[in-house]
């Protein structure tokens, strides 16, 4: 199946983007930069993001009224009137989606996202009016799921893929609730499911599937901490058993789930610590704060403004010494940004920038006529 | 996409030497990972988790405290920020500053905060102002107008302008603006227009006479979003329609110049969306009925795909570059 854009210009977007980065770190000179957007030409219409979300909310109006004006022209009281109307915007909106990228360039820029999801809506719509309550829920997953995946495959969109693992997530669950074991181990299988999700995602090289994959990554990480989190295992059982109670049962294993609550956001920051890697640390910041107010659901001996000088007394502490103490590089870890770092290699960097200014290169003077399509971001 | 693919791709079209490359990968791998924005934002949670923990604790203990410590300590805070943000400030200019002392302007910021927090206390408390709202409201005002002018600070400008705003007898900002005033009155549409205006064109006339160029944004931006809303209101659910189309249609039309002159998407975008409405409203509002509802489907259809048509090609149109 091919794929919706053009994939060598997602490649170079993607070598500009880096370029750019070193760009700004003073690793590259800004003439190897225009000749990296020389040799690596990409030409998306990529507008600002204001400018992407009125087109997107436009193209969401003309695509609700095109089905509507569809359902004006075909309605008859038939028993499968739907048909044709879902089928017709389905194949409109597709035709439309892959002219506008061919011809606008477009990527991922508003227009395009509305018009995947009213198609992937309007095949939905179609799917479901026909079965109307034959089918279980987990066959309705499986049909989204089939749909989701063709659409990810083929557009690479963020939040098709969320969806397909929100999706997947809610199949396992309702799978797993049919039988008494398996509510018992939905946690863990939620906890198994996401953490596979992850460790398969890191596997992934793609540039095409990049935003996606980091998105996707984010939501396992989540999913997998709130699948071992006491909190929501403890109320999420209580809501199961339709306990009506002011105070939730306790759990069984309920030590091991502390600990996952407890564990799994410290391994999260540790593991981003240590392989330099920001998003499981920020992810693990967020899940520890989680999991703070998981201890205090249940144990307040503290009001919550005392809950609140306390938290920001010892987060104001643990700032103000970190900070100090990261004043120098330890353990790869340091407070400095990049550019107050003393040992920065700007010298020989500028000095290799210099050697390297007249390189046998195969840039031919003049033939540089590159202009950006992308939209300053200034608003 | 990695780094080191990437450094492979520019080695192979001779952008980058191989000892640059060399020395681009070392420094990639070696660079320490920098914890600044985290640590920061740790930080500044911290410090707000902890105020207001302790307002909520002396709001608890009010009995106890008493008030004139309370405001003792809250003017004794206004005036230490008022005093490091005046000892910190660059030299007046009309043009923009750049002052290199991050918390100054942060803390005139808290200032400003503190100082209405105090005013609004000591009203509270003592009366001091009586039923003159008026010149509560005008003292603050004026503080932070020239403030914003003497320090350069655009936050505070906001706040000014909301101030004045409240004086005409408005609440602006962005998200109280239908909830908060009950814009059904003559006189406050007329009023919020009237100022929109001004505040429009005197955000014009910063530009033109080199008045702080860049705090015309902060004026156009709050000015127009309250006229145009005003305005849209008027026509909504006012006679004398034609007055309001008028000054909303001026108003959209003036975004969509302003944001080709600027090369401002978030004026182009307000532009597009208040004139639709505008346009919109109109429209059906001076057809017949039987004839609108037959319109209606293919009037959205089609204005919608031309609004989509303007928004793609809207570079072009504008004549912005790049």
């Amino acid at each position: 199946m091919k794929k919706g854009y053009n994939e060598t210009w997602v490649d170079n977007l993607a070598i500009e983007r880096i370029a750019k980065s070193w760009l700004s770190d003073g690793l590259i000179s800004a003439e190897q930069f225009s000749s990296v957007e020389e040799n690596f030409p990409h030409n998306f219409y990529r507008p600002g993001l204001f400018v992407r979300i009125g087109l997107f909310l436009f193209a969401c109006i003309a695509c609700s009224f095109f089905s509507g004006f569809l359902s004006l022209m075909l309605y008859e009281t038939g028993k499968y009137s739907y048909v044709p109307i879902t089928l017709l915007s389905f194949s409109g909106f597709v035709f439309m989606l892959n002219y506008l990228i061919k011809d606008r360039r477009l990527f991922h820029s508003g227009v395009d996202n509305a018009l995947l999801y009213s198609a992937v809506f309007s095949l939905l719509a179609c799917m479901f009016l026909y079965f109307e309550d034959r089918l279980e829920i987990p066959q309705y997953c499986m049909i989204i799921l089939v749909i989701l995946s063709v659409a990810i495959y083929i557009y690479a969109d963020i939040f098709c893929s969320a969806a397909f693992f929100a999706t997947f997530l809610t199949l396992l669950a309702n799978l797993m609730l049919r039988y008494e074991l398996g509510k018992a181990l939905l946690p863990f299988a939620v906890l198994i499911v996401s953490g596979t999700s992850f460790a398969l995602l890191k596997t992934i090289r793609s540039s095409y599937y990049e935003d996606c994959i980091v998105f996707v990554k984010v939501l396992s990480l989540i999913c997998s901490y709130l699948g071992g989190n006491y909190l929501v295992v403890r109320e999420a059982n209580a809501m199961l058993n339709n306990f009506s109670g002011a105070v939730s049962p306790q759990i069984s294993f309920a030590p091991l789930f502390w600990f996952c609550t407890i564990a799994i956001p410290v391994g999260y920051i540790f593991f981003g610590l240590k392989g330099k890697n920001r998003m499981l640390l920020v992810t693990g910041l967020i899940c520890l704060a989680f999991s703070v107010f998981t201890y205090r659901f249940y144990y307040d001996f503290l009001t919550v403004a005392q809950v609140l000088v306390v938290a920001g007394i010892f987060m104001l502490l643990f700032a103000v010494w970190a900070i100090k103490y990261l004043k120098e590089v330890r353990l790869g870890i340091s407070d400095l940004t990049l550019k107050e770092r003393a040992n920065y290699p700007l010298e020989a960097l500028l000095a290799a920038q210099f050697a390297n200014h007249h390189p046998a290169a195969n840039v031919e003077p003049g033939a540089g006529s590159f202009s950006g399509a992308g939209a300053g971001g200034d608003f | 996409m990695n780094y080191s693919k990437v450094l492979e791709r520019l080695l192979s079209k001779n952008i980058i030497s191989s000892s640059h490359a060399e020395l681009i990968n070392h420094e990639l791998t070696s660079r320490p990972f920098s914890v600044h924005h985290e640590l920061r934002f740790i930080l500044y949670t911290g410090i707000l988790l902890l105020s207001s923990g302790t307002g909520i604790i002396i709001y608890e203990n009010i009995d106890t405290i008493g008030h004139q410590i309370i405001i003792g300590i809250i003017a004794l805070l206004t005036a230490s920020c008022f005093y490091y943000s005046f000892k910190n400030c660059l030299p007046f200019s009309w043009n923009q500053t750049l002052n290199t002392n991050k918390l100054s302007g942060y803390l005139l910021l808290l200032g400003c905060s503190l100082f209405l927090i105090l005013e609004g206390y000591i009203q509270y408390q003592y009366n001091v102002f009586g039923s003159k709202y008026g010149l509560a409201v005008l003292i603050p005002t004026v503080i932070f107008f020239y403030c914003a002018y003497r320090l350069d600070h655009a936050g505070v400008l906001s706040m000014a302008i909301t101030g004045l705003a409240s004086w005409l007898g408005l609440t602006i900002a962005p998200f109280s603006i239908i909830s908060q005033n009950d814009f059904t009155d003559l006189s406050l549409i007329h009023s919020a227009i009237v100022l929109g205006f001004s505040l429009v064109i005197f955000g014009q006339v910063s530009i033109s006479h080199n008045l702080k160029k860049h705090f015309s944004f902060t004026y156009q931006f709050l000015g127009g979003n309250l006229a145009a809303i005003a305005s849209i209101t008027g026509i909504f659910n006012h006679d004398y329609k034609f007055v309001y189309f008028l000054t909303g249609g001026l108003l959209s039309a003036y975004f969509i110049l302003s944001a080709r002159k600027n090369q401002s998407a978030i004026f182009l975008l307000m532009g597009v969306i208040y004139g639709y409405i505008i346009l919109t409203y109109s429209f059906f509002n001076f057809l017949d009925n039987s004839v609108a509802g037959f319109i209606a489907m293919y009037y959205f259809l089609f204005s919608s795909i031309g609004v989509i048509f303007f928004l793609l090609n809207f570079k072009k149109i504008l004549g912005i570059k790049k």
